[in-house]
Parts: C-alpha cells; sequence; structure tokens
C-alpha cells in the first residue's frame, strides 16, 4: 500500500516569462489509502498538475510529494520508481498508442519495468480483463479500434504496471454515456478486486458522486476543501461560488425541498434518490 | 520543453507595439538600410541613437533586447579580429607592429564601427519584428506587402496562408510532443539515459503518436476550413482591416528622416570614416 501525501507543493508554468501561471500554491494533502478520491474543480483550478505532481511528472518548485513518508524527488535516478508506483493516466490517453498492436502497447509499461516475458503476459492479460477489452482486440493494430476501445487499452497500459495507486485525468472525457459508465464501472471494479488506491479527476459531478469516497475541490492553485462527497455536496453555495456545478440529483433534492418533499441530506446519486423516494412513496 | 518559444513576442503596451504591421516592416528594412549607409563617426552615433530611442519606445526589457546580440557574439568576435588585423591604414597610425602583425590604429576604429553595426542590426530588427509583433501579424504584413507580385500570378495568400498556418502549429505540436512525452514517461520511457542509439530508440513512442496526431489536425482542419467555403484568396475579405493611422507615417517619416540625416553627416568629413 502506499500513502501519497503533499506537502506545501507549489508550481508554476512559464517560470520567468511574462506568461508565467502559478497552478499549485501551497497544496497540502493526504490521499486516502485504499479509496477511491475524486479531484473537482474549474478549468485551470490545477486539477492536472496536481495529478501530475503525486505521479511524479512534475517537479515541484517549492513543497515535497511524499509516498510513505519518503520524499519522491529527493532521488532523482529513483524517480522511474515512483513512476511505476503511482501509474498516471493522462487525458485523451489514446493518443499515446504507438505499438503495432495493442497487445504490445499494453506491455511497454511492464517491459520498461524489465519484467520477464511470462510476466509481462499475464499482467497483459490481467490488465485487458479488468478494462473489459476482448483478447481478440489485441491482436489488432491501435488504429482499427474505437474511441472507447482505444482509451481503455491505454488505462490497461498503465494497470498493467500493477501500481498502489492509479491516477486517472478525466477518464471518461469525450466518450458516451455507455462509454462512461462502462469506464467508471472498469475502475470501480478495479479497487474493489486490488484494494488499491484510485485517483480520479473529473468534471462531472454526477461521476464522482456516485464513484468517490472521498473528494478533493480545487480552485485558483488551491486545495479549498477534501472531504466526503457527503459533505461536499451538502454546501452547494460554496461549491456554485466557486465555479462549480451540483450533481443534477443533488439539485433535484434543493428544488423538492423547496416544493415540501425532503428526501434527507446526503442524496446526491440517481440510486439514493430512487431508494429514498421509493421508501417515501410507499410510507404514503 | 516550454522553453521553446516560437519567435520571441514579448506583450507590452508601447507606440511601438500599437504601429502597423505593415509599416513596421518598411520601418525595420529602412532601419537596416541605415545601419549599412552609415560611414563616420557621427552618422554611427545618429544610428546608436535611433537604436536606443526605439528600445526606450518600445518599452522592453532592456535585459532582453541585449540577450538577442548572444547569438551573434561569435561573429561579432571574429569580423572584429579580421577588421583589426588586416585594416591597412596610414604608416603614421601603426599602433603595434610585432612579428607578421600590424595593427593600424583604422583598425581598431573599423572593428568598434562594426561591432556598433551590427549591434544596431540585431536590436533594429528585433524592436521592430521579432519582440513586438506576433509572428501571425508579420505573415499577414507580409501578405500585404507582396501584392505587387500577386498581379503577376504569384499565389501571395496560398503561401500566406501556408506560413500562418505552419507557424500556428508549431506551439500546438511542442504541446503536443510534451503531452506524449509526459504520458510515456508515466509508462517509465526514459529519454535522459543510455547511449545515443538508446535514446533514439526512446523517442519512437513519441514520435509515432506525434506523427499521427498531427496527420489527425491536418485533416480536420482541412475538413473545418472546407466547411466554412475556405477556396483560396480570390475575392476574400479580412476581419481585421488594418488602416494606416498618422502615427504609423510619423514613425515613417521618423525613420527616413534618420535615413536623411546619416546621408548628410557623412558627407560632413569630420572624425573617423569607414573606407
Amino acid at each position: 500500500m502506499a500513502r501519497i501525501t503533499l506537502s506545501g507543493v507549489s508550481y508554476s508554468y512559464g517560470k520567468k516569462t511574462p506568461y508565467e501561471i502559478k497552478a499549485l500554491d501551497g497544496v497540502n494533502i493526504e490521499i486516502a489509502d485504499g479509496k477511491i478520491t475524486g479531484i473537482i474543480g474549474h478549468t485551470g483550478s490545477g486539477k492536472s498538475t496536481l495529478v501530475g505532481a503525486i505521479g511524479g511528472l512534475i517537479e515541484p518548485d517549492e513543497g515535497q510529494v511524499l509516498i510513505d513518508g519518503a520524499d519522491v524527488w529527493k532521488n532523482r535516478k529513483k524517480i522511474r520508481e515512483h513512476r511505476f508506483r503511482v501509474g498516471l493516466v493522462m487525458q485523451y490517453p489514446e493518443y499515446q498508442l504507438f505499438e503495432e498492436t495493442i497487445r504490445r502497447d499494453i506491455a511497454f509499461g511492464p517491459r520498461n519495468m524489465g519484467l520477464s516475458d511470462e510476466e509481462i503476459e499475464e499482467r497483459v492479460v490481467e490488465a485487458a480483463r479488468f478494462v473489459e477489452l476482448p483478447e481478440a482486440l489485441l491482436e489488432k493494430s491501435p488504429f482499427e479500434l474505437s474511441g472507447g476501445e482505444k482509451r481503455r487499452a491505454a488505462i490497461a497500459g498503465v494497470i498493467a504496471m500493477r501500481p498502489d495507486v492509479l491516477v486517472l485525468d478525466e477518464p471518461a472525457a469525450g466518450l458516451d454515456p455507455r462509454g462512461r459508465a462502462a469506464i467508471f464501472r472498469n475502475i470501480a471494479e478495479y479497487r474493489r478486486a486490488t484494494g488499491k488506491t484510485v485517483i480520479i479527476v473529473s468534471h462531472s459531478m454526477e461521476d464522482v458522486a456516485t464513484y468517490c469516497d472521498e473528494l478533493v475541490v480545487m480552485s485558483g492553485a488551491k486545495v479549498i476543501m477534501h472531504d466526503t462527497p457527503n459533505k461536499v455536496f451538502s454546501n452547494p453555495e460554496f461549491l456554485v461560488k466557486n465555479g462549480l456545478d451540483l450533481p443534477q440529483i443533488a439539485r433535484l433534492n434543493m428544488y423538492l425541498r423547496e416544493k415540501g418533499i425532503d428526501l434527507g441530506e446526503g442524496i446526491y446519486t440517481v440510486e439514493g434518490a430512487f431508494n429514498k423516494i421509493m421508501e417515501l412513496s410507499s410510507k404514503k | 520543453m516550454n522553453s521553446i518559444s516560437l519567435g520571441q513576442y514579448y506583450p507590452a503596451e508601447s507606440p511601438i507595439h500599437r504601429l502597423d504591421v505593415r509599416i513596421k516592416v518598411v520601418v525595420a528594412i529602412l532601419f537596416v538600410v541605415c545601419t549599412f549607409l552609415c560611414k563616420n563617426v557621427l552618422s554611427f552615433a545618429l544610428l546608436l541613437s535611433l537604436a536606443l530611442l526605439s528600445i526606450i519606445l518600445s518599452r522592453l526589457p532592456i535585459g532582453l533586447v541585449a540577450r538577442g546580440v548572444r547569438p551573434i557574439l561569435i561573429i561579432i568576435a571574429i569580423t572584429s579580429l579580421i577588421n583589426i588585423f588586416f585594416s591597412t591604414g596610414a604608416p603614421e597610425n601603426i599602433v603595434v607592429d610585432w612579428w607578421i602583425f600590424t595593427i593600424y590604429r583604422e583598425g581598431i576604429y573599423n572593428a568598434l564601427l562594426m561591432i556598433v553595426r551590427f549591434v544596431c542590426l540585431i536590436v533594429g530588427t528585433s524592436v521592430f519584428l521579432t519582440y513586438t509583433t506576433t509572428p501571425i501579424e508579420l505573415t499577414d504584413a507580409i501578405e500585404d506587402l507582396l501584392w505587387p507580385l500577386k498581379k503577376l500570378g504569384v499565389p501571395v495568400h496560398d503561401f500566406a496562408m501556408m506560413m500562418t498556418i505552419a507557424l500556428r502549429f508549431i506551439p500546438l505540436l511542442v504541446d503536443e510532443t510534451d503531452k506524449i512525452m509526459t504520458a510515456q514517461k508515466a509508462r517509465g520511457a526514459d529519454f535522459s539515459s543510455g547511449s545515443l542509439a538508446q535514446r533514439a530508440k526512446a523517442l519512437v513512442p513519441v514520435l509515432i503518436p506525434l506523427f499521427v496526431s498531427a496527420f489527425r489536425r491536418a485533416e480536420e482542419l482541412a475538413v473545418a476550413m472546407e466547411c466554412r467555403c475556405y477556396h483560396g484568396g480570390e475575392g476574400r475579405t479580412r476581419m481585421n482591416v488594418r488602416h494606416v493611422h498618422a502615427k504609423d507615417f510619423v514613425a515613417l517619416f521618423g525613420v527616413i528622416l534618420f535615413g536623411v540625416g546619416i546621408v548628410v553627416l557623412n558627407t560632413l568629413n569630420i572624425g573617423y570614416s569607414i573606407s
């Protein structure tokens, strides 16, 4: 298992140019071990930079990124080991596929780890199963796959490294509703089966409300809230002020309350609302 | 990767930033002509003051302008040495006469004036063009200035459009390269160690997706342009029609005046003059 802690992490893009932008400003967080943590925030709030820092791909200007209490940048030569432990799936990962076959592309990470052929093969098959990629597709070229299949193949490429922490930046961006649901279902299943820590960056309040155990809310390069979805969504004014939406169900809940039907606190998923409404209607 | 900036446009509010780009191109060309017109110490002094004046007017940090000279320092050094050692002058002006080297006072003067000329050349072009004009504005201006070639059947608009698109794509591709490299690094790709052959091989996972994405973007752009009925330059109007204002004429005449001043000063027989 792995405990990820960020202490006082700051990072700027375009340093010493007129275009300098501060993307992280003194971020302190501890990611819950073995849980799914969602990172939300409006565009440009620093979400992607934050996961880049967690994944050891962005070296903070100030502060430290710690894994199990050890500074990951202390020994720069060992940064690759950190990258294998924290698997980062970037936005639109399908654009990074390059091998002749999907099988070889998924094997790229494990091969860089210097594993044996048998071990690699085992991991490729396992990773493909997690993302529900049929074995027949493994022999195909990335160009023959649909967008959703490519996305899943790219995610499998990171899962195959068996990272202690899986980080996904907007894993469902640009997919249709069925594709979104499939990706999130795969991620939830992956966490359930392996018990490993998962971090998801998302724009969609519905998705994080449904799948995450904890939420990190970012605004203006800072973490402004870090709590359970229940607590986060119980404060709608705060979210709206920081440019975020409420999940549709939370909005419905507020609307119903105004109309005199109180579903109670902590209702922000379709499932939760459905059960509650059925319960209320059966009482009548 | 972020250090690669195309051109070195420096955003600021200054009279030079606001000049009409076509006028700026003409002014820059005239400035270059001026640097080559200079012959004697007086005209070089005038040139230097024109360069300083333009830096002040452009509100660029002086350090930035000075950095622009750095790439040609070697050229400056070599020409200075050649001037010092190979210029000949009057026998009474010998400064050093040792072994096969004979240095005349004229040689030192020539070298100094050459340095001024080179520095002014860089300062003039960078202040009027690279630092204060975006590359896209520049291609637009060049298209306008090359209108006489259109009459000869040269597809000026098409060339300008290609140049604009190419310029527009460079930052995009740099960005894309950066993203792909990061993505492959996340999977343990190593670009910074190993032999040359290993490093070249490590670039394959970057180059293939980069090419794929470049072709995809090109195709998307072509389709998007056709959807908006793009058909080349014939009868095409501009969204931002540029007008030449009084201040642009002031700048133009200012530089011409400086040029005339330089020519006049050249005729005065005061101080040292380059042969």
